[in-house]
Formats: C-alpha cells, sequence, structure tokens
C-alpha cells in the first residue's frame, strides 16, 4: 500500500508500546519474587481451558450471555490477530500472505471464511455489549467512558476491515480494477469473495458509489483500520483493558494445587523482619510481581463484588474498588518501587554494616508515603472479608484476592498490632487453652465420655486419628455432631483414636486473622504430637481443620492423609460398610461450606450420602457448589462482631427459608451455628432444621 | 511518673482442678497471669502511653515466671524486676507485701498498682497490707483512673451504694478491678522484641533483706488444706400436667426436702 507510510506507524506504535510495556514489566520486576516457573504442562492445560476455552465466561450460567459475548469477541481476536499480519504485509505488499494461507493452499481459503464470519460476530458482539451497558445496565458493571472506547474502537476496527474488502470487492467484480487487489495471491483472480458473505454485504452497500470513491474507500478503511489498532494497543496497557495483554499470562502463572497462593510460611525468628517491618503487606511495594500482575489484569468486570457476602451484605468491601485502590497505588509509587528495589539488591552485594543501614534508611524514604490500611484501603474493608473464595472461583481472568488480603491482615497483625480487638478473648482462649472459647484444654474430651472412643495416648495403633476440632469438642450444638460421627464410625467397625486434650486448635482462625505467630506456635506443637504418634490418616470433623492440616501443616512438617467426614461416610456407604435407609423424610437442601468446597472440591460425596437417604431427593439452593453462599464465620470472622449491614448469615438463612427447604444439611461446624442462629432469628428454627450430614446418616442408618 | 505493677503468676481457672491427699494435683495444670494484675499491667502501660510514666513490674515467684513477664514487656512494660527466692514457697499475703515494700524502697515509685486480688487464693490483701507497711494513701477495687497533676490521681471506686471518686495524693497504692479496662493481647513485634530484653531476677538477700527479716521462716497464715468443692447435682425433670407435677413437687418438699 505505501512502504514508508507503512513503516512510520509501525515503528512509532510498536516504540509508544514497547516504551509503556517496558516500565509496566520494569515494575513487576521489582516487586517481590514468586516463583512460578513450574509444572508447565497443567499451566498450559489451564491456559487452553480457562483462558482460551474461556471456561468462566461460558461456563456459568448465570453469565450465559455475557460469557458467550466476551468469549465471542475474544475467539474472533484471535482469529484477526492473523489478518493483522497480513494487513500489516499489505502495507509493502500487495496480496501478501502468510505461509498457507494463499496460493494454492485450500486453507487461505478456509482462513477467510472464518474472518469473515468472526468479524461479523464480533460487530454483533459489540453491538450487544453497548445495549447491556447503556440499557440493560447490570448492577455488577462499572460504567466508564474507557468502555464505551474501547467497545466504538472493536467496532471500528471490524467495519473498517469489512469495508476495506468490500471495496476491493467492488473494484473487482464492478470496476475491473486491473490491480492486483485479492486478500492473497491466488490462481483465480477475485474468487476468495466467494468465501466472504459479510465483506460482500459491505461491498454490496458501497456498490453505488464510484470506482473512484470506492477507492478512496478502500484505502482510507486500510489506513484507518491500522491507525486504529495501533492506537488501540497503546491504548490497552493504561486502563482497565489491559486484561487483552495480561489476561493470557496471569491464567498461565497462576497458583497450583491449592486454589490460591498458599499463605507464606514467616520466618519469625529472624530478627531482621521485625526491624525492617518486613513481614505481611504494610507497603505497597511489597505484594509479590504475580499480586502486580493480578492488578495489571483485574478488568472491573465486577463478578467478584456480585457474589461475595460481604459486598451483597452492605459491608464496605468491594473487590473491584479494592483492586483499583491497589493499582492507582502502584502505578502512583512506580518509580520509588523500581529505586527501592534498585538499593535492595545492592545490599546483597555489600556487607558493610553501616553501609547496609544506610541503605535501608535510604529505602525506607522511598516508602508510599500512604498507609496501605487507613489511607489506600480502609481498616473495616479489610476485615470484612471471610475468605470464603466465591470471588476467586467466578474470576474469568483468575485474580487471587485472598493471598493478598492475608497477607495484609498478617501486616496489620504483625507489624502495626492493629486488628478488631473483639478477637482478643478468642486469641488468648488459644493461646492459653488451645481453644477459641477460652475453655480448660482438659475438659477438651468431656463430650466422649461413656462412648468408648479410644485416645491416642492410650492406644496409637490405629487406622486413622479423628480430628474432632474445637467447635465439636467445646460447643455444645457441634458436640452433637461428634457423637453421632463416633455412632458412624463404631457401627463401621473403623480402628480409630482421638487425641483427646492433646489436640489443640488447627489455628486455621489465628492465621486468616494475620496471627501467624500464635498460628505457628499451635501447628507447631500439634505436628509434634502427630508426629510423635506416627499419625498417617486423619479424619477431619471440620472442614477448617482439613484444610489447614491438609493443606498447611506440611509446611511446617506435618504430612498426612486428610479426609473430611463426609469423604470418610461416603466411602464407609460405598464400601459397604454402612447401609443408608432410604427413610429421610421432607424436604432436604446441602449448604457448601466453602472451606470444604471451594477450597477442597469437596462438591460430591455430600450430595451422594444424602441423596441416598432422602425420600423426596436433594433440592439445590440457588447459590451452591462452586458458587455457594459463605455462611459469615470464616477468615476468622467467627470470632469477630459483625455491626455492618446485614448479618450473613441472616441472608443465607433467608435463601432457604425461600426455597422452601425443610431441612438443610451441612458439613461444618461453624456453618452450622451460623445457618441456626440465622433461623432463630427469623424464627424459623422450628420448621427448619439444621443438621450436619453425620447426625442425618446416624438417624438414618440401617 | 515512676510506676510500679505487681504480677502474680496463678492457676488457669478455666481447667479442672483435683484435690488428692489435701493437695492440689499439680499434673496438668498451667500457669497464667492473673487476670486482675493484666488489668494493673493495662492501666500502667496506658499511663506510659498516655503520661509519659516509667513502667516497672515486679513478681514473685518460681523460675517460670520469666514468660509472664516477657508477655508483659511485650504488652509495654519496660522493666522487670523478678524476685525468685526458695524461702518464698509458702509467703502469704502479708509476706509479699514485706518483699514489696522492699522492692519500693530500692525505687523512687510514684505510684503502685496491683490487681485487686488473684484468681488463686482470692484473698485481695496485698496491696492494702503493703500500702500500710509504707504508710501510703490506698485505694482497691479502682474501676477508672485519672492524673489530675504530677502529684495526685483521681481514681473511681465501684461501691455497694454507687462510685465514689477519689483524689489521691502521690506516693499511692491503688488496687485495680477487672472493669477498668480491657487487656491489649501482646504486641507480635513486642514480643519478638521482648525477647531481648534483660529482667532483673533477685533473690531476698540481693534485694537487701533476709527470710527471717520479712517473716517467712514462720508465715503468719497458711494453707492447712484443699478440698474438692461437690459437684452439683443435675436438676430433676418433671412431666405431666401442671396438677401433677404440683403433686410430685409438694411431695418431694414435704418428704425428702422436709421443708414444709
Amino acid at each position: 500500500m505505501n512502504p514508508l507510510l507503512m513503516s512510520l506507524l509501525i515503528v512509532v506504535g510498536l516504540t509508544l508500546f514497547g516504551r509503556t510495556m517496558y516500565h509496566k514489566i520494569l515494575l513487576l520486576m521489582a516487586l517481590e519474587p514468586t516463583d512460578r516457573a513450574n509444572h508447565i504442562k497443567e499451566r498450559i492445560k489451564n491456559l487452553v481451558i480457562i483462558a482460551f476455552g474461556q471456561k468462566r465466561l461460558v461456563g456459568r450460567q448465570k453469565e450465559r450471555a455475557s460469557g458467550l459475548m466476551h468469549a465471542l469477541i475474544f475467539w474472533g481476536f484471535c482469529v484477526l490477530l492473523i489478518r493483522s499480519l497480513n494487513i500489516y504485509g499489505e502495507g509493502f505488499v500487495k496480496g501478501c500472505h502468510l505461509p498457507f494461507l494463499g496460493d494454492n493452499f485450500i486453507l487461505g481459503y478456509f482462513y477467510i471464511a472464518l474472518k469473515d464470519i468472526m468479524e461479523a460476530i464480533v460487530l454483533a458482539a459489540v453491538c450487544y455489549a453497548g445495549y447491556r451497558r447503556l440499557l440493560l445496565k447490570p448492577e455488577r458493571l462499572h460504567n466508564t467512558w474507557e468502555a464505551y472506547l474501547v467497545l466504538g474502537m472493536i467496532g471500528i476496527l471490524m467495519i473498517s476491515d469489512l469495508l476495506y474488502d468490500g471495496a476491493r470487492y467492488n473494484l473487482i467484480m464492478l470496476h475491473n480494477n486491473p490491480e492486483q487487489l485479492h486478500f492473497f495471491n491466488n490462481p483465480q483472480y477475485g474468487c476468495e469473495f466467494l468465501w466472504t458473505p459479510f465483506s460482500v454485504v459491505a461491498g454490496t452497500l458501497i456498490s453505488w458509489m464510484s470506482a473512484d470513491t470506492i477507492n478512496i474507500i478502500m484505502v482510507g478503511m486500510f489506513w484507518l483500520h491500522v491507525i486504529t489498532q495501533l492506537t488501540f494497543l497503546n491504548l490497552l496497557p493504561l486502563g482497565k483493558h489491559f486484561h487483552v495483554i495480561t489476561a493470557l499470562p496471569n491464567v498461565f502463572l497462576k497458583s497450583l494445587g491449592y486454589p490460591h497462593e498458599k499463605t507464606e510460611l514467616l520466618d519469625l525468628e529472624d530478627e531482621s523482619v521485625w526491624e525492617d517491618e518486613s513481614l505481611g503487606i504494610n507497603h505497597i511495594h511489597q505484594l509479590n510481581w504475580k499480586q502486580g500482575l493480578d492488578l495489571y489484569t483485574c478488568t472491573e468486570c465486577g463478578r467478584c463484588k456480585e457474589v461475595c457476602p460481604a459486598y451483597t451484605t452492605d459491608k464496605p468491601l468491594n473487590l473491584h474498588d479494592f483492586n483499583d485502590k491497589l493499582k492507582s497505588e502502584l502505578s502512583d509509587n512506580a518509580d520509588n518501587i523500581i529505586k527501592r528495589a534498585e538499593l535492595s539488591a545492592g545490599i546483597k552485594l555489600d556487607g558493610d554494616p553501616e553501609q547496609i543501614d544506610k541503605i535501608k534508611a535510604e529505602m525506607m524514604e522511598l516508602n508510599s508515603e500512604k498507609q496501605l490500611i487507613g489511607d489506600v484501603i480502609a481498616e473495616d474493608t479489610l476485615w470484612a472479608c471471610t475468605t470464603c473464595r466465591a470471588c476467586e472461583e467466578v474470576c474469568p481472568v483468575t485474580i487471587e484476592h485472598i493471598p493478598r488480603i492475608m497477607a495484609m491482615r498478617q501486616g496489620q497483625t504483625l507489624m502495626a498490632g492493629v486488628y478488631p480487638q473483639e478477637l482478643n478473648t478468642a486469641l488468648k482462649g488459644l493461646e492459653r487453652n488451645g481453644n477459641p472459647w477460652g475453655i480448660g484444654y482438659d475438659q477438651r474430651a468431656d463430650w466422649a465420655d461413656g462412648l468408648d472412643v479410644k485416645k491416642m495416648a492410650d492406644d496409637a495403633d490405629v487406622d486413622y486419628l479423628l480430628w474432632v476440632g474445637c467447635a465439636g469438642s467445646f460447643d455444645d450444638r457441634a458436640k452433637k455432631v461428634s457423637v453421632s460421627l463416633i455412632k458412624i464410625l463404631q457401627k463401621a467397625g473403623v480402628n480409630f483414636a482421638i487425641l483427646g486434650k492433646e489436640e489443640k486448635c488447627t489455628g486455621d482462625f489465628a492465621r486468616r486473622a494475620g496471627n501467624e505467630m500464635l498460628y505457628q506456635m499451635t501447628a507447631q506443637e500439634n505436628i509434634e504430637t502427630l508426629n510423635n504418634y506416627k499419625v498417617k490418616k486423619i479424619i477431619a470433623a471440620c472442614p477448617h481443620c482439613l484444610n489447614t492440616l491438609k493443606h498447611e501443616y506440611p509446611q511446617m512438617g506435618g504430612n498426612y492423609e486428610v479426609i473430611h467426614h463426609t469423604e470418610f461416610i461416603e466411602q464407609l456407604i460405598k464400601t459397604g460398610k454402612i447401609t443408608l435407609n432410604k427413610s429421610f423424610q421432607g424436604s432436604l437442601t446441602y449448604h457448601d461450606p466453602c472451606y470444604l468446597g471451594r477450597y477442597n472440591s469437596v462438591y460430591d460425596q455430600p450430595r451422594s450420602i444424602l441423596q441416598s437417604m432422602s425420600k423426596d431427593g436433594l433440592k439445590e439452593l440457588d447459590r451452591h457448589g462452586r458458587e455457594s453462599f459463605c455462611c459469615g464465620a470464616g477468615g476468622g470472622r467467627m470470632w469477630m462482631e459483625e455491626t455492618i449491614g446485614k448479618r450473613i448469615n441472616l441472608e443465607r438463612a433467608e435463601e432457604i427459608v425461600e426455597q422452601k427447604a425443610s431441612n438443610v444439611a451441612v458439613g461444618c461446624p461453624f456453618c452450622l451455628t451460623m445457618l441456626e442462629d440465622g433461623m432463630k432469628d427469623l424464627g424459623k428454627e422450628e420448621e427448619i432444621k439444621t443438621l450436619d450430614i453425620a447426625e442425618l446418616v446416624a438417624d438414618n442408618m440401617a | 511518673m515512676k510506676i510500679l505493677t505487681t504480677v502474680k503468676k496463678v492457676v488457669d481457672v478455666e481447667l479442672n482442678m483435683h484435690v488428692k491427699d489435701g493437695a492440689i494435683v499439680e499434673d496438668g495444670l498451667q500457669y497464667v497471669i492473673n487476670a486482675w494484675d493484666e488489668n494493673a499491667v493495662e492501666t500502667s502501660v496506658r499511663l506510659k502511653e498516655n503520661n509519659g510514666a516509667e513502667t516497672t513490674l515486679v513478681s514473685i515467684g518460681g523460675g517460670d515466671c520469666t514468660d509472664m513477664i516477657r508477655r508483659c514487656y511485650a504488652m509495654g512494660i519496660e522493666n522487670g524486676i523478678h524476685i525468685d527466692d526458695p524461702a518464698l514457697t509458702k509467703a502469704d499475703s502479708s509476706i509479699y507485701a514485706k518483699v514489696l515494700q522492699k522492692v519500693y524502697e530500692k525505687g523512687d515509685y510514684d505510684l503502685i498498682i496491683t490487681g485487686k486480688q488473684s484468681q488463686d487464693t482470692d484473698s485481695g490483701q496485698t496491696g492494702i497490707i503493703l500500702a500500710e507497711y509504707l504508710g501510703l494513701p490506698c485505694v482497691s477495687n479502682v474501676i477508672d483512673l485519672e492524673v489530675t497533676d504530677d502529684q495526685h490521681i483521681k481514681v473511681s471506686r465501684s461501691g455497694d451504694a454507687g462510685t465514689e471518686i477519689i483524689e489521691l495524693a502521690l506516693p499511692a497504692v491503688i488496687a485495680v478491678d477487672v472493669s477498668i479496662n480491657e487487656p491489649r493481647l501482646p504486641q507480635m513485634r513486642g514480643i519478638m522484641m521482648a525477647k531481648r530484653k534483660k529482667i532483673k531476677t533477685m533473690d531476698l538477700a540481693a534485694l537487701g533483706t533476709s527470710s527471717d527479716e520479712i517473716g517467712a521462716a514462720a508465715p503468719k497464715s497458711e494453707i492447712a488444706e484443699f478440698m474438692a468443692s461437690e459437684s452439683r447435682k443435675s436438676g430433676q425433670k418433671f412431666e405431666g400436667d401442671a396438677a401433677e407435677i404440683t403433686a410430685q413437687v409438694v411431695a418431694l418438699l414435704a418428704n425428702e426436702a422436709k421443708v414444709i
């Protein structure tokens, strides 16, 4: 077309883009390290399913329409990327095409057909997107001018390309233009238009114009397309549409093996970390590079807040806003963060203590002037999270919100000593008696009196250790669940024992409240006890205990095969160790505990148990499975007041009432308490029974 | 203002205690800071934070007191004195008060803050006896405190008829109630930093006194024996209609309880 102009545009466009990206990448590299260069096969699989397959966009029934809309635009972009390369080539050589996409290869025809259809589909999807934003106005969407600008640009890209081809078609077919105007070099001049219905339609729309005008349109659309595309590319990194570039790497680099990045095991014995105040996240430069990439990638789609129990009950936690504020703080401090990292790199080389202190002082000067918690993120916002992971489960680009929140809580609790003071009673109880209730540790196994339950101290030669948990040991309601569980295990003839007063809280709530020190102390003691008894297999009666024992204790040398009691009961049924009567009457529903479902992917076993005993089958709640709604007790919230907004457990209880279920099964002592309290608040505790699966099984065993 | 705070390590009363042969079974027991003393520590730390006071704590007891003292450091106490002497194993309140008198005399304190009682013996005397020995004004059951000037404090004391507000000239002794404040949990950072802080450990000789002088050789009161309290019997449940239940209850009151 015009090699000189094309060269100029490419050089300017790519130089500007390169410059922006260089700074963005430099900033990421200045953040804290984290290792993601492993398990490449699994990463590629995630990339294919979640990113290219758009799993979380098209996979959610509630969001099918907008999900498909996005997926089609995305897939369109993938197809059109090849087309773009051809277009840039055409700037230099007429009829330029990539190998195999022209000459005698049939692939070229298939490709242009696909490209033609995709352009029309993308255009339709853009129209739908505009209609959605302007007229449907879904609540989760944050309407900005940027969104319309980007939609507009995508529209221009599609229209300009269709018109460019349409004009070509007209010149070849109507005006017998002798110049080489094909899509690509092919033996039969012009026949490729048989494959491009939408370009032909575009051509027909301007067929009434004169050859000269059409020629101007053709040339004009070509350059409009190229300029729009390069402008688009340069706009992307500046706003929320940066995800167009970062989403693929973000999905590729997501955490593996556990739903999100595990809480780091902090070295609390290292004195320097206390002096440098480097534990947890109290400053924006303490984010790791992947957390930075998460911020780049957040598209502000609002799916996270829509499913967030805190946000939906009017707490001040709005995750998209949370990300946005961190992103601003990150970019406001970009230069200082980079300088800081350079200084920090210098420390390792220089051994002189005086010099090190000097550098550290200089680094301190470069800290953000704003308090991360307080000025950027409000305290109430940080502590509102129940760590339920609903947000992460729906995020199409796999942003990990919770580890960041937990690290910020660590920063607050460990370094600043600022955290909700109502946690003190539970923390002190844990410190002294190994349970948040603060009841004497010697009474831990009182519930088992007269049940003929073995203690490890008396006989450690057992197949399973039953980890009862604090609730099952001290909470009157949950103690009944423990008794039911014993009944089941004894009936099935399982050789098991409990630790009794040697068991302590796993430390889950302390860790989630940022109190890493108390967590490590209590975990250490538990691991010593468990390893002393050479425990291999644990049945956990609480999903929070399950999660900590299974995923967090290995960090400290506690490696066990841990299974939740519902999983174990299902095995007992399958292997015929216990038989259930189909004797349960009344409508029955199941509330998925977050730490059983979203954290440990146990969705089917509880349902299978319930279905095999219920005459009327199992009725699902609106929000169930991966998108189940938290009871409000996770993340240490069990031990905090809930004074802002509506109570989360009430919201869930109302949902259950609306579904007209008369029995709700749970698999977690916290959910049990929260839902039962919710029912009491609604005056429905007589009509709607909240029961643990173990209780239902014990009552319906043959 | 220099503050001396007294802290005692006591048995954790959340635990069930068992008695055998007139003595408490030590096995399985654990020891914690006395709840009222924790409030005394919190009171002192708040005076440090708000009024710039200098805080020192003293604890009398065996070697296992150091953890507790470090925990108080982490709460914000600056100096710690640990009095450890085998002669004090069977000390009563008056002997403790004598020892504390010696500690007081070695420092130049303006205010002594004690917990109003300890959860093990519940005698509630140490602070008061100490004030008597020192000839200082003393208010117990303090639920609020305010510094009026360098020489005076104003305290509220909860009484049966209401709250008394008393102004005290310093130096003075106050014994605080648990309702005076909500003790903080030690700061994590403080705990780590406290590991390196020194505790001044002294025996009676180092304190410039002797077992005889303080009367430890012959305590005026001694615990003779522990007895387990009888556990409450479970209640009796009556079933039936009102008339039947009434008849059963009346019969029991007449025949078993013999009150009617």
